[in-house]
Parts: C-alpha cells; sequence; structure tokens
C-alpha cells in the first residue's frame, strides 16, 4: 500500500474508533467497552508507518474530553503518554506473535486505564473503578480482532 | 514529508519524545486550567462540541433507524392506539379542568400566605442525544443549548420526575448532571409528612439515598420524594423518588433510606427543560452568557421578591430552624418538631449544587 493510501487508512480507522467509541450502547454493555481509541491509536504507533499519531491523540483526546465532559486534557494525557509508550516498544514488541503481543498490552491499557482513573479522582469525581478497568480486560480480548482488520486492510499477512 | 519518507530505517526520529512531551505539558495545562473554569476553554470546549455534531449524528444514526422500523405499525394497531390515546386525553383534560381550578385556588392562598410560586412554568422539550457513555458519570446530552437559552443549573424532568440539572451549556448542546450521580444532591421533602431532607445519588445509577434523616423521622418504605424547591434550583413538586428501604443502625444519630428514582432515567428519549422561577444567578457561569436566567430572575423580582430573598441569602444563614423562615410554609414547619429540624435544615450551597467540590460542576468564577 503506497503512503497516501496508508494515511488515507490511518483517517479513516480513527473515525471508525471514535465512532466504536461514542455509539450509544446499554449501561452494562457500555461499561465492558473496549478502548476502540486507544487500541487503533496503539496500533499504529506500534506497526504503523511514519504517521503523526502523537498530533492525533491531542485531537482525539480533545474530541473525548468534549464528548465526556471531563477535564479539558485529561484524555489527551492518557492517549499521548500511551502513544508515547507503544511508539518506544515498538522494537521490542514486533518480535513477537501476536497472541503474545495481546498479553504483553495488557499492562499498556492498564497504565492508560489507572491515569484515567487517577485523574479523576484529582478532578474531584471519583469513579467506579470497575467502569474503568474493565475496559482494559476487554481491550486484551478485542485487539486481534482491531489487528486483525487494520493488517488486512494494508495487505499485510500476519503470523498468529 | 519528504524528510521523513527519506530516513525509513529511523521513522521515528529523536522528535517523538519532545512531542509528546510538549503535547502533555500542554494537555496537562489545560487540563489544570479547565478545573478552574478558563473562558478560553469553554469556548474551545465549545467549537470541539460543534465539530462533533457531524459523528453525534452518525452514531445514531443505527438506533435512529432501528427505531423508525419499530414504528412501522399495522392500520389496525395504530387505530386501536388512536381510540386508547382518546380515551387518556379524555381523562387527561378532565382532571386539567379540576386542576385549573385547583391551581387557581392554590394560587389564591399563597398570595394570602404572600409566598408566591409560579404554579405553570415555562418548559422546552430537549431530545437526548447521548445518554451517561461512561458508566462512571451520570450525565445526558441534550440537543439544546445556548441558542436555546439553556442555562447552566436548570433542572431537567421528565413525565414521572425530576432527572437532574445542566452543568454545561454549550452553543447547541448541553450536558446535564442526573440525580443518581453520587455527586448530586437535590433538597427534597417527604410528600407524606412534610419532612425535608436530601437526597444524593446512590452511585449505581439506580437509586437515590438519603443520607441525613434524623433517628426519630417518621419515613415509611413507599414514601414518595417531590422536590422541595428550597435552594432555588429545581421547581418544587416535582415527584423525585419513592423510599423502598429505611435502615436504622443502632448507635447512630442518622439514619438512612434508599429510594428509587420516579424519572425513568435509562428510557426514553425526550426530557424537558425547565425554567425555575428564581434561578441562581451568581451559579451561572457568566451572566451575560444567561440571558435567559436574567430575563427569568428580573420578570420574577417584579412579583416574587419575597421569595428571591430568602433563596438569596439561604446560603449564609445555613441552619435556620424552619419555624424561623421568613416564608410562612406550615405544611413543612408543622409536621417537624424543633428536635428534628437540624439535620433537616434549609440546604446550603453544596446540597443545591451537586454535592462535592467538582469544577465541572460548580464553575462560578473565582473571586
Amino acid at each position: 500500500m503506497n503512503t497516501t493510501g496508508v494515511r488515507g487508512l490511518f483517517l479513516m480507522s480513527l473515525l471508525v474508533a471514535l465512532c466504536l467509541q461514542f455509539s450509544p450502547l446499554s449501561p452494562v454493555l457500555s461499561t465492558a467497552r473496549p478502548l476502540w481509541l486507544a487500541m487503533v491509536l496503539g496500533y499504529w504507533a506500534l506497526y504503523g508507518p511514519n504517521v503523526a499519531v502523537v498530533s492525533a491523540a491531542l485531537l482525539l483526546g480533545l474530541a473525548c474530553d468534549t464528548f465526556y465532559n471531563t477535564p479539558l486534557g485529561q484524555h489527551v494525557l492518557g492517549l499521548s503518554l500511551l502513544a508515547y509508550t507503544l511508539i518506544r516498544l515498538r522494537a521490542v514488541l514486533g518480535l513477537y506473535p501476536v497472541w503474545q503481543v495481546t498479553l504483553l498490552l495488557l499492562p499498556v491499557w492498564l497504565l492508560f486505564s489507572a491515569l484515567m482513573f487517577v485523574l479523576d479522582g484529582m478532578a474531584q469525581h471519583p469513579s467506579q473503578a470497575l467502569g474503568r478497568f474493565l475496559p482494559a480486560a476487554t481491550s486484551v480480548l478485542a485487539w486481534p480482532l482491531v489487528m486483525t482488520v487494520l493488517e488486512g486492510l494494508r495487505g499485510k499477512r500476519i503470523s498468529m | 514529508m519528504a524528510r521523513r519518507r527519506s530516513s525509513p530505517l529511523f521513522p521515528r526520529g529523536p522528535g517523538v519524545g519532545a512531542r509528546t512531551i510538549l503535547v502533555m505539558l500542554l494537555a496537562f495545562g489545560i487540563w489544570f486550567a479547565d478545573q478552574r473554569g478558563l473562558p478560553v476553554l469553554t469556548a474551545i470546549r465549545g467549537s470541539a462540541d460543534w465539530l462533533l455534531q457531524p459523528l453525534r449524528w452518525a452514531i445514531n444514526v443505527p438506533g435512529n433507524l432501528a427505531e423508525a422500523g419499530s414504528e412501522l405499525k399495522s392500520y389496525r394497531v395504530l387505530l386501536g392506539e388512536n381510540e386508547q390515546l382518546k380515551q387518556t386525553l379524555f381523562k387527561a383534560q378532565a382532571q386539567l379542568q379540576q386542576l385549573s381550578a385547583l391551581e387557581a385556588e392554590n394560587r389564591r392562598i399563597r398570595q394570602l400566605m404572600a409566598s408566591a410560586s409560579a404554579l405553570d412554568q415555562k418548559v422546552l422539550i430537549a431530545e437526548i442525544i447521548a445518554t451517561s457513555q461512561a458508566p462512571y458519570r451520570h450525565q445526558i446530552t441534550l440537543n439544546k443549548g445556548l441558542t436555546d437559552k439553556v442555562y447552566f443549573g436548570q433542572a431537567i424532568v421528565d413525565a414521572y420526575g425530576v432527572m437532574g440539572q445542566v452543568i454545561r451549556v454549550n452553543p447547541s448542546s448541553s450536558i446535564a448532571l442526573l440525580i443518581t450521580d453520587p455527586s448530586h444532591g437535590i433538597p427534597v421533602e417527604v410528600n407524606r409528612t412534610g419532612l425535608q431532607t436530601i437526597a444524593r445519588g446512590g452511585g449505581d445509577g439506580r437509586v437515590l439515598s438519603l443520607p441525613f434523616l434524623p433517628g426519630n423521622a417518621d419515613v415509611k418504605v413507599g414514601d414518595l420524594l417531590v422536590s422541595s424547591g428550597l435552594g432555588g434550583r429545581f421547581p418544587a413538586g416535582y415527584p423525585v423518588g419513592e423510599i423502598f428501604d429505611v435502615r436504622r443502625t443502632t448507635g447512630e444519630h442518622f439514619m438512612e433510606a434508599s429510594a428509587y428514582p420516579s424519572a425513568r432515567l435509562n428510557q426514553g428519549r425526550q426530557t424537558l427543560l425547565v425554567w425555575s422561577d428564581a434561578p441562581i444567578i451568581a451559579a451561572t457561569e457568566n451572566p451575560s452568557e444567561a440571558p435567559a436566567a436574567l430575563a427569568a430572575a428580573a420578570a420574577a423580582a417584579a412579583i416574587q421578591l419575597p421569595i428571591i430573598l430568602p433563596t438569596a441569602t439561604a446560603p449564609t444563614a445555613e441552619p435556620v430552624p424552619p419555624l424561623k423562615r421568613s416564608t410562612p410554609q406550615p405544611a413543612r414547619t408543622s409536621s417537624a418538631p424543633p428536635a428534628k429540624t437540624k439535620p433537616v435544615a434549609a440546604p446550603s450551597p453544596a446540597a443545591v449544587a451537586p454535592l462535592s467540590a467538582e469544577p465541572a460542576v460548580t464553575t462560578e468564577p473565582p473571586p
């Protein structure tokens, strides 16, 4: 896939992730909603070519903060930290097959959730721990799906 | 772009770390400033919200389609429904005739008692465009905003009871905190006895908790809670919840009760924005941004001076026993013996505003 195509896919995938992240669900399902946005952004940080992941984290974080009515900057902090961590980890994680990467990414999702949880508390709005940490677990389950779909769209073969 | 493509071996160059630190510093700065309600950030949030409108529309398409599909009904079903609606309307109109007479009578009696309180309020139907997406915060997004003169702290109700209050006003949408949110408190009175207390959100999204009941309070399972209107934020007389559990702990001064909210918080797509008689002007983010509040207050000031004054002074004179209150409210005062009055006192500002000092809610300009 050429550079323009990849950039188009980058933008489209983030738009789809935003829709999945914000789409209305019943309260129970919503608690278990995977961190779609963090996962898609994380995919591009890990496996992407040279795309502006950190700048995307800034814009998407602002969108999240507006939508969730959290203090502006909370999701920006989380997403940019996540993007940076995964960019640093790409040399290491690139060596492992998908299922191992899936498990190895759990601490990253937990880090993101924990940061959100702490920032919630600091903003005097303590949140339910389940609502913050369950998405980290479901993200592990959803990661192979995200990865397969995006690699498939880029025309890559992946080794499980 | 060409420079980057020419060095594919090191696609992330040394700039990433610096860029991330810059973004994170910026994020932390605006996060910090947003807690103090910087006007620029409100504007940024407003424009971001405006930019998100197409997305909001797009994510609601599946739900709307499903709804449209379920609304396709057969002629026979429609006829039956029409008949039923006519009957309901007929009954409702009959009751309404009685109600208007009662309302007139009530108004006359209230005038006699010098406590004017308008019974018919201005309302506006708003559509819920997003429910509490994040389970850790019980809030809904409405499709009415500053352009419809929605103001900060405005009460929202549905057909069954009070739902919550507006905590953020964007140009074309607004966000409301539901009464079940743990940081929300609403002054209520028990309809049967007139006992006044405060109902807080239970936190799990389904119940209200009444933590400040005196140990000897007359509260029973099945009691209806209605909004008391103290503090001026919520209109008085709307159902808030129904008590389903009363717990007395030995050795504790207070007993605790739990109630199910009357409003159907997780169902339906419409809600009513209510213009209160005496909106709290001090709590609006910026008086110039809330012309409705000012206009309503100005209109109210002409006829409702007696009720505005106690509301405005309520926060300073906190534990005023109801017997000394300047506005006569016999239903409340007579039923509560003086021993009960202390915990049941007029709500402090914290009770009227959501209980914790949450910056998104209490956006009074810093002194």
